[in-house]
Parts: structure tokens; C-alpha cells; sequence
């Protein structure tokens, strides 16, 4: 780093209505979107805030939001921001090691949703999704905020620990997982070993899943069944010196996977819904879409998910205006240098999806929704998956999922808002964004006839 | 035709490599993430078809494609 300041440097403008000691936080927590986007509009790409006495630096638009996601990790880390996961993972998975570690079992974690597993994946799903929805009966009113939390966990053990393990699943294993999930407040970003309840559920969650997942390692590795899932990328791909990952940190990898996609993917899955419902044009696009990629009784494969180019723009502007993250935060490890400001070591650096989306330079009349918007010609204007060296690694595998739920689901049934639609809304009062439970949809079977037309 | 990737944005996805594999390979990288190698910088225009659907359907839009 450079020992004089040269002059062109600029300050880095302040968003104003700071509190002594509290800084933003109250306005932060009562609408962590709202209060991101005053910040750009005060103060532009760069716009400095506080909370708790700690100095965020918001970096909004493409420009902004390239050099976040391409910094190197030693200049912005990830590891610090994350501390109130380590105990739900695990001692030394993930952010509770060494940067080089960390690359290693994030190098393991993308494998597992590589190509090739993914081709057993859309087949798993779209049988998970047929045997969900045969519980449904011909027609019902459902809260799919609930519906999809349930389809998209047991998706998801499905894709990562293997159909076998998820026929099998016990309430135990839902339980223990809410324990996991009940143990992800705000505190647990300060100190997530404060002797608290939910943490002590948190612990002992953790070391029951523990033993579960080793029981099926040491099952699977007796009988040498060959299986395509995440746990099997886990159990046999190696660091760089050729060393399996431990039965723990096994447990720790498919937690995260599970973390990373669950509530996201579900919460997405009831927005495509309400969305198609919201806009009738636009579904009847994507269901003659459907009807001509299906039309020869094909399978849900991936390689006909591939090919749903209506499907995916429509989920990708759902993304856009429902990011399931609202900030991605790093820590500056080093003085973090963009255009004429320099952002001082030990400061928190954040970017917003649910700003970023918002850009009238980027996204024309950004609240209106609409599925043939053409993509940003910015890489990075939509970063609904963040972007760059840590974007989600999952991204692949949402888009797969989602195509692989729609595709099954808007053959079945046909859908209804039981309220208007304006009505629902999303919650901002939890760690994430969620839509706002209930959320109730009339449903009913599609009869043959309707198939077709 | 000519391609660059881009390995900054590369995750290792795999999906070039099974559209094309005339032009992407995917190699483990010590340290990080496996990463594409590009195996032809001027493909023929033959497999033109096939670099465009690697591109297109690379999740991480690593790759880019000129002329």
C-alpha cells in the first residue's frame, strides 16, 4: 500500500441520520432494502454507513459491484463476516479455516454440483416433486411458503444425501436441522457462543447430525454402492495432498450445501409461483413453452431443462426483484482500492442484490416486471447469485431445480391467489428475506384435455 | 472464431467441457477452484455450433467468443 495520499483521493461520502454509538442500526433493522437503496440515492456507488461502530461501505452499481466480487480474498475475506455459521458447520469447515483450506473444500463443494451429478439431479427432483404433490389431492388451498420449504428439504436431501437416505428420513432429521436453522439470529454474529438455548439445541444438532451422516459414510463406504450425490463428491474427492475430507467435515460440507440452497431456493420457488399468477400473459408463454419441450412425453432430464430459455428468463427476473440475499458482506484484510476512493483495512464492504436490481440505468422502470427484458449488458448489473470468485456455486443447480419444480408443477395443476395480489409481501424482519408466510394458493389438477391446449 | 475465458469468474462447473470438449477442458487447480483450459484458441468453424452452446450455457459466463 502506497505511504502518501495522492491527491486526487476522495472521501468517502457519508449517509447521513447516523446515531451516536448505534450508528443505522435502527433504521437498518427496520428495512434492511429500503434503507440500502436511501444509500445509493444519497450518496451513489460508494456510501458509507455504521453500525455498532463498525464502518460498512455499501458498493452499488456494475462497476462498484465488479471490483467486489473480483477482489482477491486476502483484500476482501469472506471468513470474518461469517463467524455465527462455524458452529452450525463445524470446527474447521469452511470460514473456521485457513484461507487455503477454505479454497480447497470450496473447490469440493462446487464439484458436487458439477455437470455430471447434475444429470441425476433433475430426474430426482421431478420424482420428488410428482410424490410431494400426490399428497395434494385434486384441489385444496395450500400456504406454499410451507409447501415449498417442505419440497425443496426434502429435494435437497435428496440431491445431496441420495434417494436411499431421503425414504428413510426421520423426523428426527427435520428436527435436528431446525435446530440448526433456529440458531442463525443476529446475535450469532457477535457471539454465537453465548450460553443461550438456541445455541445449546445448536450444539447438540450438530454432533446428533454428525452421527447420522457418519453411520450412511460407513454404510456406503461397507457396501460400495455407487451413488451420484453430493455425499459421494464428499466422500471421495481429496485436498490438493491427496487427504479425504474427514467424516466431519463431511457433515459440515453437506450443512452448508443444505444452508446455502434451502430457504433461498424455496423462497424463490414461492415467488416464481406468485409471479406466474400475477402475470397470466406471461404464463401462458411459459406453459406453451413447456408443452412444446414436452410434447413427445419427454422426460424431466437435464438436457431438456437446458433448453427452457422462457422458463429461465422468467425465473431470472423473479431473482431480480425477489434476491433472496439482500447484502453479501466481506471484510477489507487489506486497503481496498476503487477508482478515486481507498476503503481502510477493517472495514466491512457490502453489496446489494436487492439495490443493484433496482438501478434505473441498469434495469428500465425497475419495479415493473417483466420477463423479456433483455439480460444487462453489465456482467455484473444482475447479481442475484452474487458474482465473480465467490458467486454461489449452486446457481446452476437453483435454476436446474426451479425449471425442474415449474416444469412438473404447471403440467399438473392450475393455480389461483387466494388474496389480492398486492397482498403478498416480502418479510424483512429475520436474518434474510423471506416471502411473508401464509401465502395462499388455490390449486387443482389440470385435467387431460388441458394438457393440451 | 477466436475464445478467451475468463478464470477469475471460473467455478469449474464442467459444463463447456461436456458441450464441447473438442475446445474446454476442465483441470484441477492446486489451491482453488478447477478451472477451464482451453484447448483450441481458434477453433475451426465447424465446432462453432457447439463453442457458441458452451458459452451460452456456461453458468458462470466465463466464456467469450469473437469474430
Amino acid at each position: 500500500m502506497t505511504t502518501t495520499t495522492p491527491v486526487h483521493r476522495k472521501p468517502i461520502p457519508q449517509v447521513s441520520g447516523a446515531k451516536p454509538g448505534d450508528g443505522h442500526l435502527e433504521e437498518y433493522q427496520a428495512n434492511q432494502p429500503k434503507f440500502m437503496m436511501r444509500c445509493r440515492q444519497e450518496c451513489g456507488d460508494i456510501a458509507e454507513y455504521s453500525l455498532m461502530g463498525q464502518p460498512y461501505v455499501l458498493m452499488s452499481g456494475p462497476d462498484a459491484q465488479e471490483a467486489f466480487c473480483r477482489a482477491p480474498d486476502e483484500v476482501l475475506g469472506q471468513s470474518a463476516a461469517y463467524k455465527g455459521m462455524v458452529p452450525v458447520f463445524g470446527k474447521g469447515v469452511l470460514f473456521d479455516t485457513p484461507l487455503a483450506v477454505l479454497k480447497q473444500q470450496l473447490r469440493i463443494q462446487v464439484d458436487a454440483v458439477r455437470y455430471q451429478n447434475m444429470k441425476e439431479y433433475a430426474a430426482v427432483i421431478a420424482n420428488e416433486v410428482r410424490d410431494f404433490t400426490s399428497q395434494w389431492g385434486d384441489a385444496g388451498t395450500l400456504d406454499m411458503v410451507d409447501e415449498f420449504l417442505r419440497l425443496t428439504l426434502y429435494t435437497s436431501t435428496s440431491c445431496l444425501l441420495g434417494v436411499d437416505f431421503r425414504r428413510r428420513m426421520s423426523d428426527e432429521f427435520s428436527r435436528l436441522y431446525r435446530d440448526l436453522e433456529h440458531a442463525v439470529i443476529a446475535i450469532a454474529f457477535i457471539d454465537p457462543y453465548l450460553p443461550l438455548p438456541e445455541f445449546a439445541a445448536r450444539d447438540r444438532a450438530r454432533v446428533r447430525l454428525g452421527e447420522i451422516i457418519e453411520d450412511i459414510v460407513s454404510q456406503r463406504r461397507g457396501s460400495g454402492q455407487e451413488c451420484h450425490d453430493a455425499l459421494n463428491t464428499f466422500m471421495t474427492e481429496t485436498y490438493d495432498d491427496g487427504r479425504p475430507l474427514s467424516p466431519h467435515e463431511i457433515t459440515g460440507l453437506l450443512i452448508a450445501t443444505m444452508f446455502a440452497g434451502h430457504h433461498t431456493s424455496s423462497g424463490t420457488a414461492t415467488w416464481t409461483l406468485i409471479e406466474f399468477l400475477r402475470h397470466p400473459e406471461f404464463l401462458r408463454v411459459v406453459r406453451e413453452e413447456l408443452r412444446d419441450v414436452f410434447k413427445d412425453g419427454g422426460e424431466v432430464s437435464q438436457h431438456a431443462m437446458r433448453a427452457m430459455p422462457k422458463l429461465e428468463s422468467f425465473i431470472r427476473e423473479v431473482l431480480r426483484l425477489h434476491p433472496p440475499l439482500v447484502t453479501l458482506i466481506r471484510v477489507v484484510e487489506q486497503d481496498f482500492e476503487y477508482k478515486e476512493y481507498v476503503i481502510p483495512q477493517g472495514y466491512r464492504v457490502v453489496m446489494s442484490p436487492a439495490v443493484a436490481h433496482l438501478i434505473p440505468e441498469v434495469f428500465p422502470e425497475p419495479r415493473r416486471f417483466d420477463m423479456n427484458r433483455p439480460e444487462p449488458e453489465h456482467l455484473f448489473g444482475w447479481i442475484a447469485f452474487g458474482g465473480g470468485r465467490h458467486k454461489c456455486a449452486g446457481n446452476a443447480f437453483a435454476i436446474l431445480q426451479l425449471k425442474a419444480i415449474f416444469a412438473t408443477l404447471l403440467r399438473s395443476f392450475d393455480f389461483e391467489l387466494v388474496d389480492p395480489p398486492e397482498c403478498y409481501t416480502e418479510d424483512h424482519t429475520g436474518m434474510t428475506v423471506k416471502p411473508k408466510a401464509p401465502m395462499q394458493v388455490r390449486y387443482r389438477t389440470r385435467r387431460f384435455a388441458e394438457h393440451a391446449a | 472464431m477466436k475464445v478467451t475465458v475468463d478464470l477469475d469468474l471460473c467455478q469449474g462447473h464442467s459444463v463447456c467441457a461436456v458441450e464441447c470438449p473438442e475446445v474446454f477442458a476442465v483441470e484441477e487447480h492446486a489451491g482453488g477452484y478447477s478451472k477451464v483450459k482451453l484447448l483450441l484458441e481458434h477453433p475451426p468453424d465447424a465446432l462453432r455450433a457447439k463453442v457458441q452452446a458452451a458459452a451460452k450455457y456456461c453458468p458462470n459466463r466465463v466464456i467469450r467468443l469473437e469474430g
